[in-house]
């Protein structure tokens, strides 16, 4: 059980100096240099945004308004990670639009909770391993969105982003101890709501 | 959310397990004691066991939930970049005139609310008693009379001020300059400036009259008419039958307040009365101007002013409206 003790890959920056790079060009006003760093992390971004907000629509709106909040306080950029910089303001800009809805929850597309969001799959997939995937993600994504924001927001810049416990405290505007807290009561959370399902998720 | 932690086909003993320990030490986070009594727990417990593994296989699968399939391209347009570098107000501006924030139905409503608010603020200015600070309108000269001054102090109604030989023009109101250089050689020409409207506060409107041709042209920074030279025209109560011209009224009180301000500005303020005094010594000119002024209140600056403070409601509500809608 020796395994059990590793956490889920710890993952650097690797693109830091690039992104600073990039920062200090787009603060001198090069727009171009702005939008290498936006085709660097709008899909990322929109990762995590999709999976704070469960929606895919929102998600985009909530990445949208990531960017635009980037580029007007790039002057106020003091770190060192635009990494850890922009997912700060995607996880804000997501819990924004998770706020907005449910002060106005609205439906406008109904018909579309089922289809799924991710990729299609390749026509090389194993169609049985396809199924089972996109049960899972079923499973998984409803089983999040059952969380609090901030177990939710918590686990996934932990096991998804891979950030470590001190950098989630920082992005998140919260201690260390709330944070450890949120990761290990949300994953039992997680399990408790995927227990009849947990047989998609056993080898 | 509260998690349930009851027995759910394990072991009765399972649930008095610490499953929170099982859970730290399933992602690395337990100190060496915890990690001792994670271990034994894991060992001695198949139920602890497989939520250790449950939990692990859940962290993997959160990892790996697939990426969603982009819809739009983020990148900044030039346009929007320089919308965007725009202050935040300005651009929200920007946005409420060009009728971006409403929908199509509300555009004209809103166009014309933009329009109402910028047409209403301008008349009221242009208009109001004050009129534009350095600019000459004929309604200020016309409306001065029998309405406030600038400072609140009453000024005299038509015909209390200027002296039928007055030399100054209506102008005279905002470019009291002007007035000094039109009329120099006029009445008192080469009057010394120390003479002039401080220390006879109470002269004859006529020689009042000829004080404003006599008195050199101020300095550039104190051609600005301004309350101080209502005093020392309001004291010259017998002048009020004299009056021709109501427009002549004030320009000759600002002119001969403008040349004694130039002369003994800080004098003339020692010796200029409070308001309340101003409209006393009026005498019975005085009050009817007061009078007037009281029956005028809702002139038309203010109603220009309402239509702007309409309009501004107008785009209120319909920012609100939008708001609530989105």
């Amino acid at each position: 059980m020796e395994e059990l003790a590793q956490p889920v890959g710890r993952a650097v920056d690797p693109f830091r100096d690039r992104d600073l790079r990039l920062v200090e060009r787009a603060k001198n006003g090069d727009l171009d240099a702005f939008n290498d760093l936006v085709v660097h992390y709008q899909d990322h971004l929109l990762a995590i945004s999709t999976r704070l907000t469960g929606d895919v629509e929102a998600a985009h709106d909530a990445v949208q308004e990531s960017f635009i909040r980037a580029y007007r306080n790039l002057h106020a950029f003091r770190g060192d990670s635009f990494r850890a910089w922009i997912v700060r303001i995607a996880v804000n800009a997501s819990t924004d639009v998770l706020r907005l809805r449910k002060r106005r929850p609205s439906q406008p597309y109904p018909e579309r909770d089922d289809e799924p969001w991710e990729p299609p799959a390749l026509a090389s997939d194993d169609p049985e391993r396809v199924a089972v995937r996109r049960a899972q993600t079923r499973a998984l994504s409803a089983a999040l969105a059952e969380l609090t924001e901030g177990q939710r927001a918590a686990i996934l810049l932990y096991d998804v982003e891979g950030f470590d416990y001190p950098e989630i405290a920082h992005l998140t505007g919260v201690s260390l101890g709330t944070v450890k807290s949120r990761i290990h009561r949300g994953r039992l959370a997680l399990r408790e709501l995927l227990l009849d399902s947990m047989e998609l998720f056993r080898d | 959310m509260k998690i349930d932690l009851t027995n759910r086909g394990e072991r009765p003993e399972h649930g008095a397990h610490d499953q929170l320990l099982v859970a730290r030490f399933a992602a690395g986070d337990v100190t060496d004691a915890e990690a001792d009594a994670a271990r034994s727990l894991v060992a001695s417990c198949a139920d602890c066991r497989l939520l250790a593994s449950d939990l692990l296989a859940i962290a993997q699968a959160t990892a790996d939930l697939p990426n969603p399939v982009r819809r739009r391209d983020f990148r900044l347009t030039r346009e929007r970049a320089a919308e965007l570098r725009r202050p935040a107000a300005i651009s929200r501006l920007s946005r409420v005139i060009d009728g971006g924030e409403a929908s199509r139905r509300l555009v004209p409503l809103q166009r014309f609310a933009v329009a109402a608010v910028a047409i209403g603020l301008v008349m009221a200015v242009v208009s109001s008693p004050a009129g534009i600070p350095g600019f000459s309108t004929g309604s200020a000269a016309s409306k001065t009379a029998g309405q406030t001054s600038e400072r609140g102090a009453t000024v005299p109604a038509p015909g209390l001020a200027a002296a039928p030989n007055s030399a100054a023009p209506a102008s005279a109101v905002a470019f009291p300059a002007r007035a000094y250089q039109a009329t120099a050689g006029a009445g008192l020409v080469g009057a010394s400036p120390g003479t002039v409207g401080v220390q006879k506060p109470l002269m004859a409107p006529s020689a009042a009259a000829q004080l404003v041709g006599a008195a050199p042209a101020p300095p550039a920074g104190r051609q600005a008419p301004s309350a101080p030279a209502e005093p020392a025209l309001a004291a010259a109560p017998s002048s009020a039958a004299q009056m021709p011209s109501p427009a002549a009224a004030p320009s000759a009180g600002r002119a001969i307040g403008s040349s004694a301000r130039t002369s003994q500005s800080s004098t003339l303020t020692a010796l200029a009365p409070p308001p309340s005094t101003l409209s006393g010594t009026t005498g019975q000119a005085g009050s009817q101007g007061q009078v007037t002024a009281n029956s005028q209140r809702f002139g038309p600056w203010q109603a220009w002013l309402l239509i702007a403070a309409a309009g501004l409601l107008v785009l209120v509500v319909v920012h609100l409206r939008v708001r609530l809608a989105a």
